[in-house]
């Protein structure tokens, strides 16, 4: 799976990061229980401070998504425990909302919704 | 000829050869697609910085020739280090020339890739260190850094090879700390295809740390030998033969790891999946400097190994104190003994030299002879002080072997050469003062207590 970040972006690198984290394991890209490379390789790789990927590492183990293990490093979560907070429902619906205020043609605006999310279960589904 | 310099210059030579061609997309630091290094304009750039470095190390092998006339008799090791010290300053000068004109030319062609986007593939990060030999390895190569210290305690325990032979594998520790940030070193490539890139990634990964890992065996067994060959066999052949052989198989590790890179890169490469980022890191005071980078340990961009990002505080911070330590020390050695004197005193029983460090107790039984002499007093120092006016310490004279020698450099050719019955470091105390007069006062005063 690839991460790319972009330096001269207003989004903060580790928010990029995790941000393409999430995708990944949304998308199936990274699955439940596997290694996340350890945070100072990761920033060597993309050339950056290790502490950045630290923060985005943090961000992502307060939101469930990876645990770190000490004998094996930072590893996606294994078994998540199935539950959608409604501080995320919340966001989620200012989100869509967002979309709505842009256009008054719901139909598609729903299609489009609908594939995106299609597209994400059906790429976890295929691997 | 001295050995260190030619050994010094043939290594610059080939190191500045060696890195100024293309690989790993850059050259010297300044990122290209190949298309573009293969670029006539590039190539004569190339050709120039080659052209100037060789003259420069041409001129300065003359200047090591001229010292190595008459005239300069006594004075040479000072000489040397000038030189030596000159030469690695004006040999730098082309190196900050061609990364100049590379970047103009690419300003002027618009040669600019892409800064901003970096790019990681997580199952290629998450292997990296695989490959690589364990960490044992090149902390077994340090380990023979510290033999010397044990040779040299029981051998030969004089405070300054104590000193010297501690004082190198604390530096040398260097070499085993940085091997994990040389193993997470970026690979230069990028696929789309993860097991392409793995592959790549693995390859360059133990090319790098096997060279790294050889390097320091090179380094510390050098030091080794070098340390033994000063105690047991000191002779200017054998320093010459272990110097060129220690730059040889430097060079030779370095050129097998280029070629090794160089036929992956060519097997790997496709176009297709071609994305440079370009570094915006210049060169400050011979140093790393990139302001965008956040990093203060960062990849060396040319040769292998970690340096430091000057651009960070703590990185000036660094910076500042390794060249203040550097120059303070050796500008503290060289006062220290241009203004200390050596002194002899003959005594009832005995004959003593007290000079810093190199001082020296003789009594009378242990002489087998005492001379005054009129050879011209060659020989190399293995550990001393050389400077304009005086040298003394331990040298490895023509025509006698392992000596003390305290020869101020004066007009006259005289010097007392006493011949100790045992003993082969030094076999010989050869000395004189700064007058002819003082010389054989000093020489007679000598034979008549020795005698009685």
């Amino acid at each position: 799976m690839l991460i790319e970040i972009d330096l001269s972006s207003e989004v903060p690198i580790y928010q990029q990061i995790r941000d393409q984290i999430i995708l990944g394991v949304g998308r199936g890209d990274l699955k439940y229980g596997e290694n996340l490379p350890s945070a100072r390789q990761l920033a060597d790789d993309l050339g950056i401070n290790p502490m950045t990927v630290n923060k985005a590492y943090n961000t992502l183990k307060q939101e469930g998504v990876i645990v770190v293990d000490r004998r094996v490093g930072t590893k996606v979560r294994e078994n998540p425990d199935n539950i959608i907070e409604s501080e995320y429902m919340d966001r989620l619906e200012i989100i869509l909302a967002e979309g709505l205020a842009k256009t008054e043609d719901n139909t598609a605006y729903q299609e489009k919704v609908e594939t995106m999310l299609q597209k994400l279960i059906d790429g976890r589904t295929n691997r | 000829m001295n050995p260190i310099i030619i050994g010094l210059i043939v290594l610059m030579v080939v190191i500045f050869w060696n890195t100024s061609r293309y690989q790993n997309f850059q050259i010297l630091g300044v990122t290209f697609t190949p298309e573009h290094a293969n670029s006539t304009e590039v190539r004569q750039i190339q050709k120039r910085f080659r052209i100037e470095e060789f003259v420069i190390a041409l001129v300065f092998a003359a200047f090591g020739f001229l010292v190595q006339l008459e005239m300069f008799q006594g004075k040479r090791d000072m000489l040397f280090m000038i030189i030596l010290v000159s030469y690695m300053f004006l040999s730098y000068l082309p190196f900050v020339l061609i990364q100049k004109r590379l970047r103009n030319l690419k300003l002027e062609k618009e040669w600019i890739y892409n800064t901003e986007k970096r790019t990681a593939d997580i199952s290629v990060s998450r292997e990296k260190g695989k490959s690589a030999p364990k960490k044992h390895w090149i902390w077994l190569s340090w380990l023979l850094s510290v033999v010397p210290f044990f040779v040299v305690l029981f051998k030969d325990n004089t405070w300054g090879n104590v000193a010297i032979s501690l004082f190198i594998p604390l530096i040398m520790l260097l070499i085993p700390l940085s091997y994990p940030m040389v193993i997470r070193t970026k690979t230069p490539f990028f696929s789309k295809n993860s097991d392409l890139a793995k592959t790549y990634m693995r390859h360059y990964e133990r090319i790098n740390a096997i060279s790294y890992i050889q390097v320091s065996f090179a380094v510390n067994a050098f030091f080794i030998v070098l340390v033994l060959s000063m105690i047991y066999s000191p002779s200017n052949l054998l320093f010459v033969s272990l110097l060129l052989g220690f730059v040889v198989i430097l060079i030779g590790i370095m050129v097998n790891a280029t070629r090794k890179n160089q036929t992956l890169h060519k097997d790997f490469f496709n176009e297709d999946d071609l994305s440079i980022t370009e570094s915006k890191a210049k060169y400050k005071w011979g140093a790393y400097y990139d302001s965008a980078d956040t990093r203060l340990f960062v990849p060396k961009r040319i040769g292998m190994g970690v340096t430091i990002n000057i651009a960070k505080p703590a990185g000036k911070i660094i910076m500042g104190i390794t060249y203040l330590l550097t120059i303070g020390l050796i500008g503290f050695t060289i006062v220290m003994f241009s203004i200390s004197e050596f002194e002899m005193s003959v005594e009832a029983d005995s004959f003593e030299v007290h000079a810093p460090i190199y001082g020296v107790e003789i009594d009378y039984d242990q002489i087998e002879s005492i001379e005054l002499s009129q050879e011209p007093l060659e020989g190399i120092r293995t550990n001393g002080f050389g400077g304009f006016e005086k040298r003394f310490g331990y040298f490895n004279m023509d025509g006698y072997g392992p000596a003390r020698l305290y020869d101020f450099s004066t007009d006259h050719s005289y010097h007392v050469d006493i011949l100790l019955i045992e003993g082969n470091n030094p076999r010989w105390i050869i000395f004189n003062q700064l007058t002819e007069e003082d010389t054989k006062a000093l020489y007679d005063e000598l034979i008549t207590n020795w005698e009685n």
